[in-house]
């Protein structure tokens, strides 16, 4: 009996388990469609540049972290229950951190150097640019996040923005810019968005407010 | 009978110091999830063991009694929150539980 119990794999199920709610593919997407559909906001708002791209982004994602924020604790966290989990965990969620903190500053390196001229004097095709771009802003970083997040999902999405960054420049003679970008981030976006909510409406339908829960045990998170 | 009885505890033998209150298999699910994680509150215990509210209370309560689980009510705003986890005695008792029936098991015949 107790060898079916290998608790590694229950403490990996029961932490997936606040992926369920499709909460976090909302956020994500969010955050990618904002790259794609900013472009028009851009179009539409009179206001000057650089403000007509950067206040609907900062819009789309405020957006997102207050769905997120309020999702998990209103919605999720009530039906599912609340966890502590364990120093192993939490040291894998430092680690994340950190890892994050790191990937920040090299993204903003890299923002840096095509200003500097540098890359002006690297010999590489602008294709495998795009592609070393979308592994090395997307996929890597998304990837890594997947495996200390445990969130499998994550992964795919890791390897459709990679390759959706490539696209975007394979596009851009065809269609030009920003169409490129409203067409595959859009898309993307919008495949994730389908996703997570299918999640939402799935996982609200699995896990029904408690109901006749004791008055003690009632907790918003 | 007798002779019978003999024979059968050569062949399998008799698991007398299996821990009861953890080997109820309720208790034993309630306790596997408390010990992959530092605390869980009610609800979460609820929807993992498939429970009502009455059955998980009361199995609840004989781990506290045994000593196994601390069940502590802590304030979140103006709600309070139970959360549940396992004490160190618990922690040692089910690791003691889970050796005991691997050895167990292990020595069955084939």
């Amino acid at each position: 009996m107790t060898e079916d119990i290998d608790l590694k794999v229950l403490e990996k199920k029961v932490y997936q388990r606040y992926f369920e709610d499709g909460l976090w593919d909302i956020f994500l997407s969010l955050l990618i469609l904002s790259i794609g559909v900013t472009p028009i906001f851009s179009l539409l708002l009179i206001i000057p540049d650089p403000w007509n791209y950067i206040i609907p982004a900062l819009g789309v994602n405020i957006l997102a972290f207050l769905i997120f924020y309020f999702g998990k604790k209103y919605i999720t966290v009530p039906r599912i229950g609340f966890v502590k989990f364990g120093p192993k965990r939490k040291a894998k969620q430092k680690k994340l951190r950190l890892f994050l903190f790191i990937v920040f500053i090299v993204n903003i390196i890299l923002l840096i150097l095509p200003f500097s001229g540098i890359t002006s004097y690297i010999p590489i095709e602008r294709y495998i640019l795009f592609l070393l771009l979308g592994f090395g802003f997307f996929t890597f970083p998304f990837c890594v996040v997947a495996y200390f997040l445990d969130f499998t999902r994550l992964y795919y999405y890791a390897f459709s923005l990679g390759i959706g960054l490539f696209l975007t420049d394979l596009l851009e003679p065809t269609l030009g810019d920003p169409l490129n970008s409203i067409l595959i981030f859009g898309s993307i976006g919008g495949v994730i968005l389908i996703i997570g909510l299918t999640y939402f409406i799935r996982f609200l339908k699995q896990f029904p407010l408690p109901k006749d829960i004791p008055k003690q045990e009632v907790t918003d998170g | 009978m007798a002779k019978d009885a003999k024979k059968i505890s050569d062949d399998i033998p008799y698991p007398v110091e299996i821990d009861k209150i953890i080997h109820e298999p309720a208790r034993l699910m309630i306790m596997s999830y408390l010990y992959v994680v530092e605390g869980a509150d009610f609800i979460f215990l609820k929807n993992q063991t498939g429970m009502t509210w009455g059955n998980l209370s009361s199995h609840i309560t004989k781990l506290e009694d045994a000593g196994y689980v601390n069940v502590k009510k802590e304030f979140v705003g103006k709600k309070t929150r139970t959360l549940l986890s396992l004490t160190n005695e618990g922690r040692n008792a089910f690791r003691d539980y889970r050796q005991k029936m691997d050895d167990f098991l292990k020595g069955l015949p084939e």
